[in-house]
């Protein structure tokens, strides 16, 4: 199980996230929301390990990822928020890298990568340079790679950014599939269908704080409101958004 | 709709091209492109600002050849300047997917956006010619040339710009005439090759432009034809057409033959250009995005054998192709090493030019001449040298910034081995092809038997220079997330300075005098193997370093002119 602990990060003494706990458990996937800015980004960073928090910490199955992050990194499958990849390379020879660079042998990393690309549509464009692709397809590809090493600990930040609608159901289906197998799986987004379909609990953060961390039917109950994205957008999203949305129409026509 | 706008809607689109211009990533990839170009104007500036002042306070004006010189030195810096920034440039002068997708949808004739695209290229060029040529021309009819001030500073300013252009005009040819020439499935391969190659040789016509200036005189006089190949020459007979200052004929001929060559490079560029470029923004919208076979079955086979005979680990393979893949793919590291290439072909040229003895209508290498004979076999030392410090600072620079988390969120502790990959890429895909690359170049000049020792002799000494640069290296290449700070300039200009010297000359020195004496060449050749053992071993004991350099030192929050230390 993965445990976040009162996780707490300062930025020149102003809290990005303050305070933050919850748990991610084997064959479940637990949706982390919140709104631009929240500190959503800012935790998936201390519990991927690359940044390491103010305060609190990260526990792998009862053991602090920080006593030993290698071995941390061994079981993580990260798709990170923006698909920052070596353009230059191919989709192809991307997979290769991260392959070696997990350690995996040769063979196997020549056959998972051709058999990922393919089942994610990328297999004919697997010698095209990354900086062609879409950014779907670049989104594809990163889940590929998250997913070369079999992890125990997913984390997926925003793995549905511009992709289309085949690869968005086969998305769903594949984040069932994972945790049908065990995987421990954490969950950015900010398409609240998906995440209300697929999670089985969700941890709502607002300015840095946990708002709401429960299953999605607990927190309509306790809410009184019928989905999530109303549940969101009273704990997290306090505008008139109509009003908004007016205001733009008027600022256009001006 | 408002109907009393302006249509300015051509010098927009100048600003707009003229802006790109500097939105490359090679160019400036800490992403203050216009700084660094202004810093690089300013470095321009430098060699007409400081020859100005020496000769103002010299107090004497330049006459004849000496003229003659003068002006052949500012018109070859100022080609080799232009054309470096033409074929850096090549890409930019067809529209890319982005103009495609920006300004395609607008209402905008694609002839304006030639047009456009054209005048920001010349004003891009025009400003670096301003920049070394500004100081010298505004000192010209004081220093340089005693007459009417507007009438010699126009004629340099004109006969300038004139080299300029031709030299524009012919690096962009070239890439026209390849366009035209080679097949679409090659192109972007032997485009890259061809673009590495003259931004080399762009830099190496920079770095000799002193000598070249020397030398116009028995060139014009000896050489006329050998001097009908050479630009700058062609432009200072022009310059002499127009001012005479040696009164000679053999460069007034030049002088005509400038013209038709700045012509013969403009129609040239006329013929590939316009038409390629709307076959090329029709190309962009109507072909999807290559998908292109992937690598050969002799690619494949190579790095199979690599993998297997020289690697035998995942972390090294990963490394060591990520490398190659890099160097060959990255735009600023190619730039990066095309220019210390250059410049270390300059060093060759330049060392080398002494020993060549010229008679009538041909001219040899001295290679009997003892001096000459270490020069000549400390040029491959010389090369492996700028090759191996080369390399070393590019590794340095970060690929793509943001991209390293992939190798920080795969690290599990294989620093050695990823050291390892990156001392086996140096050594295997630069020394030894480097050296493989001489071999001719030894055999024009010394016996089979010398070629060969100069062949073992390099590479050995490489394999020691290697272990000596990368002490303390502790990044994968080009994963760094920070640029590589100025102390690395210090230790580069003191390395170069100290380092090249002492090691081409006196490595050369020691190569001539083993090569007669086989036992002390043996001796050498275990010392070294003993030596580089003892580094191999002397790293495994050591252990390697806890983890991998990717972020380096925090930036401070406020930074300071740290004064005070």
């Amino acid at each position: 199980m993965l445990e976040i602990q009162s996780l707490t990060k300062y930025y020149r003494n102003i809290p990005v996230v303050n305070d933050v706990s919850f748990s991610v458990r084997p064959g479940e996937v637990t949706g982390y929301l919140g709104p631009n800015g929240s500190g959503k980004s800012t935790t998936v960073k201390m519990i991927t390990g690359m940044l390491e928090p103010t305060k609190g910490r990260v526990l792998l199955d009862g053991q602090d990822i920080r006593s030993d992050l290698a071995a941390f990194k061994r079981r993580l499958g990260y798709v990170p928020e923006e698909p920052h990849l070596y353009s230059y390379l191919t989709g192809l020879e991307y997979l290769q890298l991260i392959g070696r660079l997990r350690l995996l042998p040769a063979a196997a990393v020549e056959r998972k990568a051709n058999d990922l690309l393919s089942l994610l549509a990328l297999h004919p464009h697997r010698h095209a340079s990354i900086s062609a692709y879409s950014k779907g397809m670049k989104q594809r590809v990163l889940i590929a790679a998250a997913l070369l090493h079999d992890p125990d600990l997913l984390i997926l930040d925003e793995p549905l950014t511009g992709i289309d609608v085949t690869s968005a159901l086969l998305f769903t289906h594949l984040l069932r599939e994972l945790s049908a197998a065990g995987k421990m799986i954490l969950y950015i987004s900010h398409v609240l269908e998906a995440v209300e379909k697929a999670c089985a609990q969700v941890v709502i953060i607002y300015k840095g704080r946990i708002q709401a961390a429960d299953s999605v039917d607990n927190l309509r109950e306790l809410m009184q409101l019928p989905s999530l994205a109303e549940i969101f957008s009273q704990l997290a999203e306090q505008r008139d958004l109509e009003q908004a949305a007016r205001d733009i129409v008027a600022v256009m026509k001006g | 709709m408002e109907t009393d706008t302006i249509d300015d809607r051509f010098g927009v689109l100048v600003r707009l091209f003229f802006s790109r211009f500097f939105d490359k990533e090679s160019l400036s990839p800490q992403g203050d492109a216009a700084a660094n170009v202004v810093q690089t104007l300013g470095i321009l500036a430098a060699p007409g600002g400081f020859i100005s002042l020496i000769l103002y306070f010299a107090g004497t004006t330049q006459t004849g050849w000496n003229l003659v010189s003068l002006r052949c030195l500012f018109l070859a810096l100022s080609m080799a300047v232009i054309g470096f920034i033409v074929i850096f440039e090549w890409d930019a002068i067809f529209p890319d997917r982005r103009d495609y997708q920006v300004l395609f949808p607008l209402p905008v004739p694609l002839w304006k956006l030639f047009l456009a695209k054209m005048t920001a290229f010349l004003l891009f060029l025009g400003m670096f010619l301003i920049a070394l040529n500004g100081i010298v021309t505004l000192f010209w009819p004081v220093i340089f040339d005693n007459g009417n001030y507007l009438l010699v500073t126009g004629t340099h300013l004109l006969v300038v710009t004139a080299a300029g252009l031709f030299s524009a005009f012919a690096a962009a040819s070239i890439q026209g005439l390849l366009l035209i020439m080679i097949p679409a499935k090659i192109f972007r391969f032997v485009s890259t090759c061809a673009q590495t190659v003259l931004l080399t040789v762009m830099v190496m016509f920079f770095f000799i432009s002193p000598l070249i200036a020397s030398e116009i005189r028995p060139m014009t006089n000896g050489y006329a034809d050998l001097a009908r190949w050479m630009p700058a020459y062609l432009f200072s007979g022009l310059y002499e057409l127009i001012r005479p200052a040696a009164r000679n004929q053999a460069l007034l001929d030049l002088g005509k033959t400038a013209l038709t060559a700045l012509g013969s490079a403009i129609a040239v560029f006329a013929v590939t250009h316009l038409p390629l470029y709307v076959r090329h923004t029709r190309k962009l919208i109507e072909t999807p995005p290559a998908s292109p076979s992937g690598p050969g079955r002799l690619r494949l086979a190579l790095n199979a054998a690599i993998d297997r005979l020289l690697l035998k680990d995942p972390v090294q393979e990963a490394v060591f192709h990520y490398i190659g893949q890099t160097i060959t793919r990255s735009m600023k590291h190619r730039l990066f090493l095309a220019v210390y290439a250059g410049f270390g072909a300059a060093l060759v040229v330049i060392s080398v030019a002494p020993y060549i003895v010229v008679g009538p209508g041909s001219f040899v290498i001295l290679t009997n001449h003892t001096p000459a004979r270490a020069t000549l076999m400390g040029v491959s030392l010389t090369l492996s040298f700028v090759l191996v410090s080369g390399l070393r600072a590019a590794f340095n620079f970060p690929a793509e910034l943001t991209a390293n988390w992939a190798f920080r969120m795969t690290d599990t502790n294989h620093t050695r081995q990823c050291l390892l990959a990156m001392r086996k890429w140096t050594v295997v895909c630069g020394v030894i092809p480097l050296f493989l690359l001489l071999i001719p170049f030894d055999l024009a000049f010394f016996s089979g038997r010398v070629a060969l020792f100069q062949f073992f002799y390099g590479v050995a000494l490489s394999v020691l220079l290697v272990e000596l640069m990368f002490v303390g290296f502790t990044k994968i290449p080009f994963t760094c997330g920070y640029f590589p700070s100025r102390n690395n300039l210090v230790w580069l200009i003191a390395m170069y300075v100290g380092g090249l010297i002492l090691y081409s000359s006196r490595m050369a020195d020691l190569e001539i005098w083993l090569m007669d004496r086989p036992q002390y060449a043996g001796a050498f050749f275990s010392a070294a193997g003993l030596i580089w053992l003892a580094s191999w071993s002397w790293r495994a004991r050591a252990g390697s370093p806890a983890s991998l350099d990717y972020l380096g030192d925090d930036d401070p929050v406020i930074r300071t002119l740290e004064l005070s230390r």
